[in-house]
């Protein structure tokens, strides 16, 4: 059980989101980062399916109020009293003591996960807190005053100082192109054919700029102005995080979390979902750059990324057991 | 009667039905034609067909379109494909339900600032634009954004209006929209939030039941099939 003691705006509690929600109207929601949640899960013995705390402004202070296990990945470090943590860790508090979590200068979100899970109502199939105003806690962002408490046992027995694992780019790999820009795995879609010969060179070509406003809903990408060979007027379809579309005006949006259930901006592409991580990470300014991508390597990034967290999974449980 | 206008140019029209990746784990599938009445309720049968099928995650309806999930690593691209064709050729349609919703609408005015620019679009009266508009009723083809009440079927071929180059804000709900061929009743809010639209806002009607409540079974007031019909309030050019 944990009191938050102080907080900025926007941090929320989030899961994997999901799908059942689209019958309704609504996107998937869910962690920005899924692979940062997944390790922080996968460090504590938690089902991929479990809640935490997704941090977008920092620094964040709370109280624990009884023992507990945790983990901060994504993009951030703790300190448990004066004691500093090395990111992507995970370890016990004893209770009775306050833990900050600061932001990194390289990224944009960092997860806090708690052993058992973070216990709020599952609201159509998820604890994501959405922008309706409904799911995590009492369908809002974090307060000061809060209390998380974790929806299952925690093991909090031996005397240990914690374990971890190295970030995400040391394992697999930057996908940088060689200069400083985010390099991002792009899978075409059938609009992607649309735009004039020049545009599409662009796509490839250009470091995209992540605009200013961006947020959970989407990303905007600062940059020149795509074409389309012939404008015809899109029937509306369903979208999903990743979902790479140019607006009427000719810039490009990358659809996140928070996507709308449908839209019918032309759908040039997505990102791959083994890419997704990188893409969240992303701060405003940062420089994106699309690398065209076979269906096969796509899936084979996929095959990489999960072969981690399952490695990481297992090389948890036998610390876990103490 | 009014003059009839030409038909709307420059709309999606596939001459086949399309398939297309998005991203690792999911296949979009778009029915060929013109928007189509018929063609949706097909497809109301493929999600059913594919929601029943342990190789598809979920399978999401478009308007005239369907987002088909699956798992990447478990199921080949092709495989799914295949699955989504044989659906696709096997589907029956499915009946219409019933009017679950009616209401009235005040077209034009301070609230629905694109009524005039659809007026001046099709050469007719105001009077002619809003008796065309509310004279069909409106089938949900599929679900809407933000728990509403759904993406609508039924507007007549002379109203056509693209989206706006630059989304406008509109604030508490209500707002009879147009977008391309497609027309959408935005649900009330209690939130103050303003929200985005590429669509054009040509009325507003009042005294909306609820759309969506995440603590109701089910949460949402209408689902596909169900019909809505307006009628016209008042009109101010």
């Amino acid at each position: 059980m944990m009191a938050v003691l102080e907080t900025p705006p926007f941090n929320t509690v989030q899961d994997p989101g999901s799908d059942l929600a689209r019958g309704y109207g609504f996107g998937p929601a869910g962690a920005m980062d899924p692979l940062a949640l997944r390790i922080g899960n996968a460090l504590l013995g938690n089902p991929d399916t479990a809640a935490a705390l997704e941090l977008q402004m920092f620094p964040i202070r709370l109280r624990l109020l009884a023992p507990c296990r945790f983990a901060i990945t994504g993009s951030a470090r703790a300190e448990l009293d004066d004691a500093a943590l090395p990111p992507w860790w995970q370890t016990r508090g004893l209770g009775d003591q306050t833990l900050t979590v600061h932001g990194l200068a390289n990224g944009a979100r960092g997860y806090l996960a708690v052993q058992g899970g973070i216990d709020v109502p599952e609201v159509l199939g998820s604890r994501s807190t959405r922008p309706a105003g409904f799911g995590g806690l009492n369908g809002r962002a974090l307060q000061p005053g809060d209390v998380i408490r974790a929806g299952g046992p925690t093991f909090v027995a031996g005397n240990e100082t914690g374990f971890g694992v190295p970030p995400p780019e040391s394992v697999l790999g930057s996908a940088s192109p060689g200069h400083d820009a985010v390099g991002l795995r792009l899978l075409p879609s059938a609009e992607f054919d649309s735009l004039d010969a020049a545009s599409r060179r662009r796509l490839w070509d250009t470091d995209w700029r992540l605009d200013a406003k961006s947020n959970r809903q989407g990303f905007r990408l600062a940059g020149p102005p795509l074409q389309r060979q012939r404008a015809v007027e899109m029937r509306s379809y369903p979208l999903i995080p990743g979902a790479l579309q140019l607006t009427s005006a000719g810039s490009l949006i990358v659809q996140m979390s928070d996507t709308n259930a449908a839209g019918g901006y032309p759908l040039l592409g997505a990102v791959i979902g083994a890419d997704l991580w990188r893409l969240a990470q992303c701060r405003p300014g940062r420089a994106i750059r699309f690398r065209p991508c076979h269906y096969h390597q796509a899936v084979a990034a996929q095959r990489r990324l999960e072969a981690w967290i399952e490695a990481v999974r297992r090389a948890a449980l036998p610390a876990l057991a103490g | 009667m009014p003059p009839v206008p030409p038909p709307p140019a420059g709309l999606l029209e596939l001459a086949r039905p399309r398939l297309s990746l998005v991203g690792t784990s999911a296949l979009l599938f778009e029915t060929p034609g013109p928007l189509s009445l018929l063609n949706q309720q097909r497809l109301w049968d493929v999600a059913c067909r594919l929601d029943a099928d342990p190789a598809v995650l979920g399978a999401h309806l478009g308007m005239n379109s369907l987002l088909v999930r699956y798992d990447a690593l478990r199921h080949g691209q092709r495989a799914i494909r295949q699955r989504i064709r044989q659906a696709w050729a096997a589907a029956e349609p499915r009946p219409l339900n019933q009017i679950v919703l009616e209401a009235t609408v005040d077209y034009g005015g301070a609230a629905a600032p694109d009524f005039a620019d659809l007026c001046a679009r099709t050469g007719l009266s105001a009077a002619d634009v809003a008796r065309l508009h509310a004279e069909p009723d409106y089938v949900v083809f599929a679900p809407g954004n933000k728990g509403g009440y759904g993406y609508l079927f039924g507007l007549p071929e002379t109203l056509f209006m693209p989206r706006k180059p630059q989304p406008q804000r509109v604030r508490g709900g209500g707002q009879v929209t147009i977008g391309g061929l497609q027309c959408n009743l935005i649900a009330p809010s209690a939130s103050p939030r303003e929200r985005l639209t590429g669509w054009n806002v040509i009325g507003r009607a009042h005294d909306l039941p609820r759309a969506f409540d995440p603590e109701r079974t089910p949460p949402t007031l209408t689902r596909p099939g169900d019909r809505i019909r307006f009628r016209v309030g008042r009109i101010a050019a």
